[in-house]
């Protein structure tokens, strides 16, 4: 691929590129970082005692009832796999069509994945009423009959999908980072001869990066089955990614409730996670970007790219929910009929309307050039597309359960502070881990980009 | 002593286990207590008591003994069968050869086993001392009494059905020389008696056959809820509501919805405090060609009561009147026109009873409908209002030196009478009961009385004499109210041997083989039913009752009484609380009953607080919008807001409930005459203030929404097509799978929506049944109860053109629908279950493993039917407080925090009779198998059995054309199917 | 049809650098060009080291294609499989048991999971394939990097076979380079 059709170019040489990446790990974090860093980690032990609490005094604490059997929790747990999808996208769908601006961003991506299902992942296993007997879900031979799983509940299926779509998407990521971490193992190396490795946090880090560059060097042959690997997990990544929220909308597709039971629910959640999840990618680029100074690698046109994307998406989400309506209407069945009146005008109204105009009406700033090449707008956007997201789950999970067949058995649902405390907490959670990682590993693919770079020179023959 | 010695031990072990009760432990705990029971029938009775089933009488472990016994109240008597297991009674039935009563009791009676072990309850007799109770000895508490008991005695009760009691009372009567007052805390009984005493001068409640009756009128009279005996009403109006053989008709005249009035086939929505114009209006239209209408006395009463005048004055439109008039004419001697309950308590007592006789007697009723052979109640013992007066008055004097109070309350049923001021001037108070209430803190000596479960008792209705036997030896140290008196009145001998006298009068045998079959039987008929009935009415007695003429202003206030507290008397009983009021649903509280219309025009919602004000009592209340009021009228249940109610409750519901916190004392509202009180009608006014409140609400929406769950059909359309008022989905094709044989049993559920009345017995006999815990107020605010059969309550119209008629909601259809688990053959919960906790029992169960459930609640979402409760918190473990836990089934898994539960079709019902059947090499036959709410169902609505034997009786309700399966559109082929209702509209 | 030596080839793995001749050259150019006079002139045993894959090295190195496909293929099927003959022992033979009507195996609802099977068993076996290829591991964190700063900026050529530092030179030839001994590369103690 030639320079021309990258969107960036750096004329940097590769000792520049390595230590604009580098650097911010390399020196003592600043204020601004412990900052959040310590606020976050606030918000996640507040989660953690909440989620203690309830353990022990049982899950009456939240707001759930009879016909709303499930809550915030399976609203935050849809909400944060979908977020976990942008990231997959980028790193694979976006490598097998040769997006080359993705090189840039798809490192911090694949780790917003990891973090994002980590936080999902948390949901199922707090949400159920007995935490400890979880270990029930998983198949294995036991003394209890021995009694096995149901491999008919959607739930399992969803078990066996985020684990494998944490597991693969982990070693993807890691796989990624071996060259880089190699990279950073010698850059040490030498600081080691000399002595210079002194301090134990050092002495930690240098442990650290020697154990898991797991003896990369670079070899030409390596690369080649390397280059290989990548496009293979790539194209396995892609169908794995479509089919984690697929199976997640199987919870409700393949369910009986009306506003659940919807044939068109795997590719709609589809859609509204690539949605959520790039606009998720879109704050945190933002924010590191700034950050860490990296506006050279992360341009003004990646960040344009993911802005059509947005717009794109977006108006899927915007079609998946005039289906929904219009089958609705077309069904000739009541119940599913009232429960679609009742999200526009029901007692969650509210609710469905500030998901309408954040995921209907927002994206559509978009069209203009002005505005999505306008940093202040993308990221005011980006936060506003995830805040709708979060209620698009909201109106699915709640108004669909609140009022169902029966009337007798109609109820609202009043969410307490523990609902509120663990979601506001499942955020700390996930950028706790988030700046770790920035701090920690280099959050843009080194060797990708000098390999970039490198191809570059070769095509236009210069030499170094 | 050895016996409680051991009692300890058993209490240790589950003492230990209240702090972590799962059910391994649990069983344990029961096997220990069953073995040391068995061992040396700890609990078991000290006198010869004959089992009513199993033979030979001793205790087998784990195999439970039934025992015929009759739970004898003030407000009449319920013949029941108590089953025991391991010598603790763990659930009470119905009688079913009972020869009045047929095995009908309601939620009530099934609540009592609560109150046997009502944690509360008095554990010795107390002596006040500085104003705190102290622990006290028999003898010392009775020769304290006998010392206290000097001078100026006085003793209050309510009435008694107990020969033997109340021969013990005259006794100890005259060796005080005490005066005795009867009083009436809800005031049907005394209503009834004293306006029969006007009209024929015979003071006695008449025996009523509503079986017999084709057209039945009520005027403010819920004998399905709540008036004299609904229980046995109900079984006798149920057996004639078979569309396909000759159906009765029931019309309700009522100002508020009661359970009478919601199974009425015509409603008459009258306003507040006209009931006795209603009846004078009624009377007027029928009096002309009857051989009364010559008096003058009578004519110059009802004269002024012209159809337009009741118009006017009730709402009832004159023709509607008219017609209602010709249908009774035509319904002569086939009619029952019956009146009466707390709305109807007037201010010159009777009123409404004496116009209510001159309608039956113009319909010569009597005798054909209502008889006054083997009569409810033979004489009328109610002290007089004058009497009653006179007594406080005295009291407020200082002039009685003793008052024993002999199992009442009347500082909380007279509280409107100032009763309360006028106790506190009596020198010694002696208070005979099994709690405290608002009148026992006020004695300075109690004397703990047993529980019905644990004493010897007696009791006469209808002809038949009932014995009260005990199964259980007393649990704490407490002596039966007999016993006490007899005790007080220095009688030697116990009262086991005067009842065993008393009962030999009517045995007409001394014999011990008589003796131990009415032990056995539980019952003995000494009074043939004869068709006797009043002889003509004394015309004179009409001239005195005066009513409205004109029309109301203003608020107007009923007090009324719910089906699940009635007078409150034992309303310190979490079931009897967590029972959803049938009509408003609502729990742990009575509610501001106001009309659609008024709650529109003043912006009112259901859950609001409003100010009541009336004459000399103010009160903050929750209201709930009732369709089927007349704008004015309000309606306001007794029973509650007793502020010194021990709560029994505390202990079992989540957000604990603080004394005085059940509901307010509408009591109060009452406003006294110096012939009687007024119920009805009484002048309020309402405010809303700003308050939050968290209303235990069990159901929330009122209309189904045409979504044709629960089915009505008027019964001409019926005669014409037996499908009409039904919708069926047609379901194309078979659907991918091959459908899983069900051979052998295949269990289903019918219910008769036409049978059933909603009163909510099945209710609690489930909860008694099958372990349920109850929640509280909080919990069923979030949508929390735990109920496994629930009734759905919905008001609906047949169709949208009758809706638009009757904007202001006065007479909508009223549907009851007891739903339990459907135990679908497809069964949506089974398939989302990850780990296999709920599957399918060959024999058509839907099962559910609580060990094995995790808690994940997607079965409770994908039921479309809302059936499946999970348990947010631990309901029993710590809250249990002894000897709370010997009323668990031990049958039955108490189920531990976060897992889910819900109906089992009283699978442990089942396997016992399968157990029996398999050793007796027979089939399960469907008489000996009965669920718990079938048992609990007084209307007979529901049947239960095995569908694959065509012969059952259910496998033949299944084809009748009214029945059918509800959400047939998801393909779920549910077990349990319903039979539309069917209207008797004229 | 593959040929069995294109399928060694295929699966050609990283060849330990023992003894011989590091060649740093400047760029990634320099060292594909260098890399194919070396294979011209015969030399048995070498390899490039590189911070990023050079495109075109494939045939250099003697790696037509990597058959590293084939091992996620089979891992996939066995994936399946394993999973298909898993449920079916569990639902069907060891305890059948009736959920909502079903049949005891109803193939429609394993689908989502025998896919997601699949998927992980591939990806595994995948990376455990390149682990394998590159001799790669936790067991080889402490192997010294023949080129030093070959993950950094530099491009060098291994040559492993018995041959003196002049004929290493000519086989250069006008690309310009440094020959070091092999684990006596001057920049091992000294960054810039």
């Amino acid at each position: 691929m030639s320079a021309s059709t990258s969107i960036y170019s750096l004329n940097k040489t590769n000792r520049e590129i390595e230590r604009d990446i580098l650097s911010p790990m390399e020196k003592f974090p600043g204020k601004l970082w412990w900052f959040t860093f310590i606020i976050n980690a606030g918000l996640m032990l507040m989660m953690l005692g909440l989620i203690g609490w309830t353990f022990v005094e049982g899950l009456g604490l939240l707001g759930i009832n009879t016909p709303v059997s499930w809550g915030l929790y399976i609203v935050n747990f849809v909400f944060w796999v979908g977020i976990g999808h942008a990231g997959t996208l980028i790193s694979a769908i976006l490598y097998l069509f040769r997006q080359r601006w993705r090189t840039t961003i798809n490192r911090a991506a694949e780790a917003m994945t990891i973090f994002a299902v980590m936080t999902a992942g948390l949901f199922p296993l707090i949400h159920v009423g007995r935490p400890w007997m979880v270990f029930f879900i998983f198949p294995y031979p036991n003394e209890r009959g021995p009694l096995w799983v149901n491999f008919r509940s959607p739930l399992l299926w969803d078990v066996f999908a985020i684990s494998t779509y944490f597991s693969v998407s982990l070693i993807f990521w890691y796989m990624g980072l071996v060259p880089d971490l190699a990279n950073m193992r010698d850059r040490m190396k030498f600081e080691h001869v000399q002595g210079k490795i002194s301090s134990f946090g050092k002495k930690l880090k240098y442990a650290f990066v020697r154990i898991l560059s797991i003896g990369w060097v670079g070899s030409g042959k390596t690369w080649i089955h390397y280059e290989k690997m990548v496009m293979v997990l790539a194209s396995l990544a892609t169908p794995l990614v479509l089919s984690v929220h697929t199976v997640v909308s199987f919870d409700f597709a393949t369910s009986v409730i009306p506003g659940w039971h919807a044939t068109i629910f795997p590719p709609y959640f589809v859609a509204g996670a690539i949605y959520s999840g790039f606009a998720m990618v879109m704050t945190l680029m933002i924010i590191t970007r700034k950050a860490f100074k990296l506006e050279a690698y992360i341009s003004i046109k990646h960040l344009e790219n993911m802005g059509i994307i947005i717009l794109v998406t977006g108006m899927m989400v915007s079609f998946a929910y005039t289906m929904e309506f219009v089958f609705a209407a077309y069904s000739a069945n009541a119940v599913e009929q009232y429960v679609f009146i009742n999200r526009l005008q029901g007692p969650y109204a509210w609710a469905f309307w500030t998901m309408f105009a954040c995921n209907v009406v927002s994206p559509h700033f978009m069209w203009s050039k002005k505005l999505r090449t306008n940093i202040v707008v993308l990221f005011i956007i980006s936060i506003v597309v995830n805040i709708g997201m979060w209620f698009e789950r909201f109106v699915i999970v709640i108004t669909s359960l609140h009022r169902d067949y029966i009337p007798s058995s109609w109820e609202m649902f009043i969410p307490t502070w523990v609902d509120w405390g663990v979601l506001v907490g499942s955020f700390g959670f996930f950028f706790f881990w988030f700046l770790l990682f920035v701090r920690t590993l280099p959050s843009i693919a080194i060797a990708e980009v000098k390999m970039d770079e490198g191809h570059d020179q070769l095509a236009k023959g210069m030499g170094h | 002593m050895v016996k409680n010695k051991k009692l300890v031990t058993n209490k240790t072990i589950l003492n230990k286990l209240e702090n972590s009760i799962n059910r391994k432990k649990f069983l344990t705990a029961m096997g220990i207590t069953a073995g040391s029971a068995s061992l040396n029938c700890v609990r078991a009775p000290i006198e010869k008591i004959v089992p009513y089933v199993v033979r030979p009488p001793h205790v087998q472990p784990g195999i439970p003994t039934y025992y015929a016994s009759s739970r004898v109240q003030s407000e009449g008597i319920n013949p029941v069968l108590v089953k025991t297991r391991d010598g603790k009674p763990i659930k009470i039935e119905g009688l079913d050869d009972h020869p009045f009563s047929k095995g009908a009791v309601m939620g009530d009676t099934y609540a009592t086993i609560w109150d046997l072990y009502d944690a509360d309850r008095f554990k010795t007799p107390l002596k006040k001392g500085g104003g705190t109770y102290t622990a006290a000895k028999w003898d010392d508490a009775i020769t304290q009494a006998k010392s206290l008991l000097t001078g100026n005695v006085r003793v209050i009760s309510r009435t008694s059905y107990s020969p033997s009691e109340s021969s013990v009372l005259k006794k100890f009567l005259n060796r005080y020389n005490a005066k005795h007052i009867v009083y009436d805390p809800i005031g049907a009984q005394q209503e009834l008696a004293t306006g029969n005493e006007k009209s024929y001068g015979k003071g006695l409640i008449p025996r009523y056959a509503f079986d017999k009756a084709d057209l039945i009128v009520s005027i403010e009279a819920d004998f399905l809820g709540t008036w004299i005996r609904p229980d046995v009403f109900t079984k006798q109006f149920s057996s004639r509501r078979n569309p396909d053989k000759n159906m009765n008709r029931l019309v309700v005249a009522e100002s508020i919805m009661s359970l009478t009035g919601a199974n009425a086939d015509t409603r008459l929505a009258i306003a507040a405090g006209t009931h006795v114009t209603f009846a004078l209006g009624l009377a007027k239209e029928l009096l002309p060609g009857s051989m009364l209408s010559g008096s003058t006395d009578i004519n110059k009463v009802v004269s002024a009561y012209t159809p337009d005048v009741v118009e006017k004055v009730t709402g009832v439109p004159a023709s509607n009147l008219q017609s209602l008039a010709a249908e009774l004419k035509a319904a002569k001697g086939r009619s029952m026109v019956v009146g009466g309950g707390a709305t109807s308590r007037d201010s010159s007592v009777g009123a409404l009873q004496v116009v209510i006789n001159l309608i039956n007697d113009i319909l010569d009723n009597n005798g054909k409908t209502i008889f006054t052979s083997a009569a409810i109640k033979e004489t009328n013992d109610f002290s007089s209002q004058e009497e009653l007066m006179a007594l406080i008055a005295e009291m407020k004097a200082g002039q009685v030196d003793a008052l024993v109070v002999n199992r009442a309350n009347p500082v909380y049923d007279l509280s409107m009478a100032g009763f309360g001021d006028a106790v506190k001037k009596v020198k010694n108070v002696i208070f005979i009961g099994e709690k405290h209430n608002d009148t026992s803190i006020a004695a300075n000596l109690i004397l703990s009385s047993s529980h019905y479960l644990e004493s010897w008792s007696d009791g006469e209705t209808m002809g038949v004499y009932s014995v009260c036997q005990p199964v259980i030896r007393n649990l704490f140290d407490t002596k039966s109210p007999g016993d006490i008196l007899l005790a007080l009145a220095g009688e030697e001998g116990d009262f086991h041997s005067f009842v065993k006298q008393a009962a030999s009068k009517y045995l007409g045998s001394t014999g011990a083989k008589a003796w131990d079959k009415l032990l056995a039987d539980g019952y003995f008929v000494y009074q043939k039913e004869a068709n006797q009935g009043f002889s003509r009415i004394n015309p004179s007695s009409i001239s005195s009752v005066k009513a409205p003429s004109a029309a109301l202003k203003g608020y107007r206030l009923n007090l009324i009484t719910s089906v699940g507290i009635m007078d409150g008397v034992n309303g310190n009983n979490a079931y009897r609380q967590e029972m959803p009021d049938p009509i408003t649903k609502v729990t742990w509280d009575n509610v501001l009953m106001v009309s659609p219309v008024l709650a529109k025009e003043q912006g009112w919602k259901t859950g609001d607080i409003i100010e009541l004000k009336g004459q000399n009592a103010k009160v903050e209340v929750p209201l709930v919008i009732q369709p089927g009021l007349r704008k004015e009228s309000m309606g306001l249940a007794m029973g509650y807001g007793q502020y010194n109610m021990s709560n029994f409750s505390e202990h079992l519901v989540k957000g604990s409930l603080k004394k005085g916190e059940l509901g307010v004392n509408a009591g109060l509202f009452a406003q006294v005459a110096a012939t009687g009180y007024l119920y009805s009608g009484i002048s309020v006014t309402a405010t809303k203030v700003d308050k939050e409140y968290r209303l235990g609400e069990a159901q929330k929406e009122l209309s189904q929404h045409n979504r044709y769950l629960a089915r009505v059909a008027d019964l001409k359309d019926y005669k014409k097509d037996p499908k009409s008022g039904h919708f069926e989905h047609k379901l194309e094709g078979k659907g991918m799978y091959v459908r899983h044989p069900h051979t052998g049993n295949r269990w289903l559920l019918n219910i008769d929506l036409n049978k059933c009345t909603g009163c909510s017995g099945c209710v609690v006999s489930c909860y008694s049944e099958n372990n349920i815990p109850t929640v509280g107020r909080e919990e069923i605010w979030r949508g929390r109860e735990m109920s496994w059969i629930r009734l759905d309550r919905y008001y609906d119209y047949s169709s949208e053109k009758e809706k638009e008629k009757d904007v202001n909601m006065l007479e909508p259809n009223v549907h009851f629908q007891p739903l339990t688990c459907q135990h679908c053959e497809q069964a949506p919960c089974e398939n989302v279950c990850p780990v296999a906790a709920t599957q399918h029992s060959s024999d058509g169960l839907n099962e559910m493993a609580y060990n094995r459930c995790i808690g994940t609640r997607y079965c409770a979402n994908n039921c479309p039917y809302k059936v499946r409760r999970f348990n947010w918190f631990e309901n029993w473990g710590k809250k249990l407080k002894d000897p709370q836990q010997y009323a668990l089934n031990p049958d039955v898994t108490v189920r531990s925090r976060g897992v889910i539960e819900k109906c089992s079709f009283c699978i442990q019902r089942i396997a016992e009779k399968r157990q029996e059947a398999r050793v007796e090499n027979r089939k399960i036959s469907e008489e000996d198998l009965r669920t718990a709410c079938q048992q609990g169902c007084p209307a007979d609505a529901i049947t239960f059995g095995d569908v694959n034997d065509a012969k059952t009786k259910v496998s033949q309700l299944e084809k009748d054309a009214r029945s059918y399966k509800i959400i047939q559109e998801v393909n779920t082929m549910p077990m349990v199917t319903f039979m539309s209702k069917v209207k008797n509209k004229a | 049809m593959v040929s069995i030596k294109e399928l060694k080839e295929g699966l050609f793995s990283y060849d330990e650098p023992d003894k011989g001749w590091i060649v740093d050259v400047d760029s990634a150019g320099d060292m594909l060009k260098g890399a194919e006079n070396v294979k011209k002139a015969g030399v048995k045993r070498f390899d490039t080291f590189s911070p990023f894959p050079v495109h075109g090295l494939e045939k250099v190195l003697g790696i037509k294609r990597s058959w590293l496909t084939l091992i996620t293929l089979i891992a996939g099927i066995t994936g399946a499989s394993f999973g298909l003959s898993a449920i079916y022992y569990i639902d069907v033979i060891d305890y059948p048991v009736i959920f909502g009507g079903k049949p005891y195996f109803s193939w429609p609802a394993y689908v989502p999971i025998l896919f997601e099977l699949t998927i992980l068993f591939a990806a595994f076996a995948t990376v455990g394939g390149v682990l394998k290829m590159g001799k790669l591991g936790l067991s080889k964190t402490h192997r010294r990097p023949p080129s030093p700063l070959a993950t950094c900026d530099m491009f060098s050529i291994w040559i492993g076979d018995d041959i003196s530092k002049e004929e290493v030179k000519k086989i250069m030839g006008n690309i310009n380079h440094k020959i070091h001994k092999l684990d006596a590369h001057p920049l091992e103690n000294g960054y810039e």
